[in-house]
């Protein structure tokens, strides 16, 4: 009799622990569908980025700033007041294709200088990591980081000048840090 | 009888254990779905109020008593005042809305002259709440476009 006691009260123990074995799995299983669903649920955050690449993109190009200067081919100092950043673009790019040398808009105050001010004061750097490029026939003009990212989000402006087939082409992309 | 008394005992001092096992597994799986359910419900509030978010945030870009030319996101300097204020106000009343607001203009330009504004509430404290903060331009008469950052904070009382 004693024997018989001693099996099932092993049996009961058994069934106990695996009974906690498959709760355990049914535990994880549920915590695992419940963080997947979270993930899931992050493509949201991507839709939200294409929002705020464009956002960001209309606001930059729109923007404008007091002054902002360049050198010419013959080495004067052109000044251009309540410029916006597509201006700056364009006039930059449609330059540089002529001719004059991509380090005239550089420096304190330059085109390139006041872009990146504008750039940087709109995007936030602790969050996103952005790239704005500008390109027209075969050259092209860029700031911030060259993007690697899966995940970015971009958003391209197009300009047609007259009498030109190539558009003058304008990308914003921003992607998570 | 020895025996029958030897059994009882060592059954009972055995299954104890198991009992305990059991109840352990039964409060974890427990414990575990009510994890999730809570995680649920706060995700599905913390969604709601980011729709309303994204939906309020909407409605200001297209103010159009505060629009530049009716532009969407180009808001007019000259009508970033008290009276702005209060149109916002009346437009979007907490008590319709459903919750509190704030919004907050930054002007991040590089110009010397700064349109900073405010509409709604000072930011309350409560535990659920939501920011965002979106890239606008401020246009003045003078053919300047001013970038600016527009907080919009939204919580329950």
């Amino acid at each position: 009799m004693g024997n018989v006691a001693n099996t099932n009260g092993q049996a009961a123990a058994f069934d106990a622990v695996m009974f906690l074995a498959i709760l355990l799995v049914a535990s994880a299983l549920i915590l695992g569908v419940s963080t997947h669903l979270r993930q899931a649920e992050d493509v949201s955050e991507f839709s939200d980025l294409h929002t705020l690449t464009t956002r960001t993109s209309n606001a930059l190009l729109g923007s404008t700033v007091p002054n902002a200067t360049y050198v010419d081919v013959g080495g004067g100092v052109i000044v251009s007041k309540d410029i916006s950043v597509l201006d700056m673009m364009v006039e930059e790019l449609l330059l540089v294709q002529a001719g004059v040398p991509e380090n005239n808009f550089d420096g304190d105050g330059g085109y390139n200088h006041r872009i990146e001010q504008v750039l940087s004061s709109l995007v936030d750097e602790d969050r996103f990591r952005f790239e704005l490029c500008g390109r027209y026939v075969d050259v092209s003009v860029s700031f911030g980081e060259a993007s690697g990212q899966t995940d970015t989000a971009a958003r391209t402006t197009e300009i047609f000048l007259p009498g030109v087939s190539q558009p003058i082409r304008i990308t914003l992309s921003i992607w998570p840090c | 009888m020895v025996v029958r008394d030897e059994a009882g005992t060592v059954d009972i001092f055995e299954e104890i254990p198991a009992i305990l096992v059991v109840i352990v597994a039964v409060f974890i799986f427990l414990m575990t779905i009510a994890e999730g359910f809570i995680s649920y419900s706060e995700r599905k509030e913390e969604d709601r109020l980011t729709h309303q978010l994204e939906s309020f945030c909407d409605s200001i870009l297209s103010f159009e008593p505060l629009l530049f030319d009716s532009e969407m996101g180009r808001f007019d300097s000259f009508r970033l005042d008290e009276k702005g204020r209060e149109k916002l106000h009346d437009s979007f009343r907490p008590d319709m809305l459903g919750f509190h607001y704030n919004v907050t203009m930054a002007d991040v330009g590089l110009y010397e002259e700064k349109y900073d504004w405010s509409a709604g509430e000072e930011v309350g404290e409560s535990e659920l709440s939501r920011t965002t903060s979106v890239p606008v331009i401020i246009s003045n008469a003078y053919g300047q476009n001013h970038p600016a950052l527009m907080s919009v904070t939204i919580w329950e009382a």
